[in-house]
Formats: structure tokens, sequence, C-alpha cells
């Protein structure tokens, strides 16, 4: 156990050192384990992650990587956000809402939370600009709305929890969808709530007609088919997860040339950003691993258990204690790193206890998606700050703070109710 | 160096788009022709290979690898310069280190005669590769600490 915890030291000791989080994973994990049994088997061990990584179950990340790069360039984003703002734009704070449901959109066909947030930014930020929106309102909506694309399916990050714990993808989306819905509604109640207690925050857009608004309905069903064709795919049975990952990126693909947003300068830009994504994600994965296998080697997961067992703590209390760790761990780390360091502690926990696999990852995924909006580092923040330079940090920190509220909420609905996670999949039979 | 980078962009953002094809006419070969691609998974996996390998010099260059980086505002400019001088130093050996241990395995991939399954490709030469570029990932690493040690600055 002494070892288990020496080696969390270490590695949190390298990362103040601006040491790339990566590869203070994977030299704590080759160190120890190299300690703890012995160099060869470290060194051989290693080798085979370097090598394993290129395993075919893995080119579902850069496919569904590619896949949301290609509809971001296709600027999709736009037509979903008139469609929403056709619908809810003339309510109070209805620009705000629109963002949140385009988020939502946009998050069913691209599983990264970053490029949603860099693109509704660019969408959405204009528009309630206009309609004197108050900027921290304005930040915040789209902050906490890009982290939908995380929930709902594809999300790139639900694809590592499964990979690293071996659930079934298929599942672990599928169980998303609902969460992602509930998630939507709250962030919406959290804007009515805002623009209740101050009216010029958000003043109302133009009302649409009914032509005008299937009119703007018609501009999404690129966004619809994809996302059809993706999830329909796998759940009908015509492909795997991977195969859909391949599928949903040659989608997005011939979109982005329909759309005729692709020169050949944007295709290779795409392609090799894509690329460039995820090399740095599977450099992460790998540390991770070899951080996992040395963790088995140490005592320390099953001590937590012991510890767990020996004062008789309720299994919720479980469960909620790991929330509180995570969201304050999110408040200082970058999300992916967190989720890849803790679940090897955590998991055997969780399900030892008799907690679903699948609910967890989705419970994971929920307290990922605070952790970008805590300040100080919220993936969400930096990028939103970085797209918007003229927008203040602290506005947005202040922007936030309601949406966080309401993704504590969510957090205990979904924990009080593991059926919201649980009942697609099991429909659905996978 | 800027020619260099552009080339490995290429063969990185290429892999990737090959790879997209490959799983896409493979999807479309099996449901529709009935006839799946022979060695379509193996493909998939060399084209993995040199998507990553060939982008992670570049995602180091481009400072893409994740840090924790909340002490930069506190920290004097000086310090931060020689903290991020010696990170990239440390992060050079630990790849060296990798390029090291996939060495090994390719020599033995060459010494066994691993091949794939299906079309019976020779992995040593890719084994190799990966160690190569882990090495060139690990060189990026290097000019990066001598940069941040000779001028050094917020830049990076």
């Amino acid at each position: 156990m002494t070892a288990g915890l020496l080696g969390f030291g270490a590695m949190f000791a390298l990362m103040l050192l601006r040491v790339p989080i990566a590869v203070s994973m994977g030299l704590v994990g080759l160190v120890g384990l190299g300690l703890m049994r012995s160099w060869p088997a470290a060194m051989s061990s290693a080798a085979g992650e370097f090598i394993d990584i290129g395993a075919y179950t893995l080119s579902v990340v850069p496919l569904f990587v590619l896949m949301g790069n290609f509809v971001t360039r296709a600027g999709m984003s736009r037509d979903l956000y008139q469609a929403a703002y056709a619908f809810i734009g003339h309510r109070r704070g209805g620009l705000a809402m629109s963002t949140i449901a385009a988020c939502a959109g946009f998050g069913a066909i691209c599983g990264s939370s970053i490029a949603t947030t860099a693109t509704m930014a660019r969408v959405a930020m204009p528009e309630m600009r206009r309609f004197n929106y108050a900027p921290a309102f304005a930040a915040g909506s789209i902050c906490a709305g890009a982290t939908l694309g995380i929930l709902i399916p594809p999300s790139v990050i639900l694809v590592i929890y499964g990979i690293m714990t071996e659930q079934s993808i298929g599942a672990l989306f599928a169980a998303g969808v609902i969460p992602g819905l509930v998630a939507t509604g709250f962030y919406l109640l959290a804007s009515m709530w805002i623009t209740k207690r101050h009216p010029h925050w958000g003043p109302p857009g133009e009302r649409a007609t009914w032509p005008a608004r299937l009119a703007a309905l018609r501009g999404i069903w690129g966004v619809m088919l994809l996302f059809t064709i993706v999830m329909g795919g796998m759940y009908g049975g015509f492909f795997t997860p991977t195969e859909a990952a391949g599928v949903g990126a040659t989608g997005g693909f011939v979109f982005a040339l329909l759309r005729r947003s692709l020169s050949w300068t944007v295709l290779r830009e795409v392609l090799v950003e894509s690329a460039r994504t995820s090399a740095m994600l599977f450099t992460i994965v790998i540390g991770a691993s070899l951080f996992a296998n040395f963790l088995n080697f140490t005592e320390l997961p099953s001590a937590l258990r012991d510890f767990v067992t020996h004062f008789d703590l309720h299994p919720m209390a479980v469960i909620v204690a790991i929330c509180a760790i995570y969201v304050v761990l999110g408040t200082a780390m970058e999300s992916l790193s967190m989720m890849l360091l803790t679940v090897p502690l955590f998991f055997p926990l969780v399900t030892s206890l008799g907690f679903d696999p699948i609910w967890f990852g989705i419970i994971v995924v929920c307290v990922i998606e605070i952790s970008l909006i805590t300040p100080p580092v919220g993936m969400n923040i930096f990028v939103l700050s970085s797209v918007l330079p003229e927008v203040e940090t602290s506005t947005i920190w202040r922007g936030v703070l309601p949406f966080i509220a309401a993704d504590v909420l969510r957090m205990g609905v979904l924990i009080a109710f593991p059926a919201l996670s649980l009942y697609l999949p099991r429909l659905l039979q996978l | 160096m800027k020619r260099l980078e552009s080339l490995f962009a290429t063969v990185s953002g290429m892999a990737l788009f090959a790879m997209m094809c490959l799983t896409f006419a493979d999807v479309i070969g099996r449901k529709f022709i009935d006839n799946s691609l022979p060695g379509a998974v193996e493909l998939t996996e060399i084209f993995m290979m040199l998507m990553i390998y060939f982008a992670l010099p570049l995602a180091s260059i481009a400072s893409e690898h994740i840090v924790f980086d909340l002490l930069d505002r506190v920290l004097p400019p000086a310090l931060l310069r020689w903290q991020k001088a010696l990170s990239h130093g440390l992060t050079a050996l630990v790849f060296f280190g990798a390029a090291w241990v996939v060495k090994d395995r390719a020599a033995r991939a060459l010494a066994y005669g691993d091949t794939t399954a299906t079309l019976q490709i020779s992995l040593w030469p890719l084994h190799y590769m990966v160690a190569a570029l882990l090495a060139v990932t690990a060189l990026a690493h290097a000019w990066l600490t001598w940069r941040e040690a000779r001028r050094g600055g917020p830049s990076a």
C-alpha cells in the first residue's frame, strides 16, 4: 500500500515539475513495476503498450475525433443554432437556451467538448452580443452546453472508459442518451432561473413564424442523418462501434465536401489535427496503462476495499465520496488524465460494491463534465477565453456557477435513479 | 525543419484518411457485397501505427501534451524557463527509453520472423519504425530543452 501511495506522490511531484501528465504516469508506472517485479518485465510491458496501442479496436478513437472535426468544419453548428433559435429564441433567455439545445445537438455528432466549445462560441456569441446578453450568462451557457458533447454519444471519453474497463462501447453510448437529455433539461432550467432573477441578462430574441421554423428544421437534416446512420447502424447490428466511427468519419467527410467547406489545405489540416489529438490521447492512454499495471501490483486497490469493508461504509456513501473527490480533483486537474488516473483505483471498488460498471461510467463522465467548467482549471473555460479573448476569464467563472449548481443537482438525480442510465442499454440488450 | 514537419504531417494525415476509407470500404463490402476486404483489420493496425507515431513528434513540437500549468502564472519567468527546460529534458529521456525498449521488441520480431495473420506482412520494419519515431519525439523534446535553456521566455 505504501508503494502505491508513493507512486501517486511521485506522479504528482512530476506533474508539478510540468512534466506532461502522460509521461509522469508512464515513468512512475515503469519504475514502480521495475522495482516491485523486475526490470525486464517492466520494460517488456512498456514495449508492449507502445506496440499494442495500434490495436484495431482502438482505431475507434481517431475515427470519432476525425468525424467531430469534419462536422465542426462543415459548419453544422450554425444550422443547429438557427433551428433551436427559431423555436425558443423568442423566450426570455432564449438565445442562451438555443445555445444549450444546439450544443446538445452538436454533441450527438461530435464527441469532444473542446470542439463544441470552440465552434459554438463562434456561432452563438455574436448573436447573444447583438441582443445585449450579459457576457457572463452568454459565456456560461456556451461553456456548460459544450460539456454535453462528451455525455451524448458518440463520446471520445466514454470510448476511452470502455477500453480501459473492458466495457461495451455500444452499451456505454446507449447509457449516455437519457442522462444527456436530463442534463440538457437541467441546463435549460438553470437558464430560466437566471433570467428570472436577472431579466435584463437575457432579453428575448425575435419570434420566428412557423414556416420559418420548418425551414430552419430543414437545415439540420444532415446532422440528423449522420446521427441516425452512426447510432442506428450500431444498434441495428449493422456495425461495431469501430465501424460506426469509420462510417461516421466518412459521413462527416462527405458533408464537409457537399457544403464546400473542404479545400485541400483544410482537408490536410483536419486530418493532421485529428492525428495529433489522437497521438496525444494515446500517449495518455499508454502512460495510464503503465501506471495502472503498477497500481495493480501494489496493494492500494485492495487496501481501499478493505478500508470500506472495515468501516462498513454504505455503498452510496462511497459513491458520493468518490464524486466529491472527483469534483475537488477536477478543479485543478485536466479531465481525461484525472479519469485515467483514478479509474484503476475506483473501478474495482465500485464493482465489488455491486454497482453497475456502465452506470459508473456515466457517473464518471458527468463528474468530468463538471471538471470541465470548474475554475481554475476547466478546459472549456480555457478554450472559450482563447476563442473570445475580449471576455474576461473572471466573467466566465461567474457565468458558469449556476450551471455547476445544475450539474450537481443532475448528479444527484443520476445517482438516485440508476435506471435513467441503464434503461436504454437493457432495452437494447447490450 | 519545416519540411520535415510537413512530411510527418502528410504521412500521418494520409494514414488516418486511409484508415477511414478502409473501415468504410470494409463495412460496405461486408454488408452489401457480402465480401469483406481480406486483412482489413491488420491494415488498419498498420495505419494506426503510422498515424500515431508520425503525429507524436508534431504533438510534442506544438506543445499539445497536457501539462499541469496552474503554477505558470505565479512562478517567476526565469524559474518557469528552467522548469520547462527540466521537464522537456526529462520527457526526452523517457521517450529515448521508450525508443530503446521498442527497439528490443523489434529485434525480437525480426529474430522470430513475426508477421501479421492474414497478409503475412513482416512486423519488424513497423516496430523499428515505431522505435525510430519515438527517438525523433525524444529529439524534439531535446530541442525544446535546448531552446528553453538558451533563450526561453514564456513563448512555448
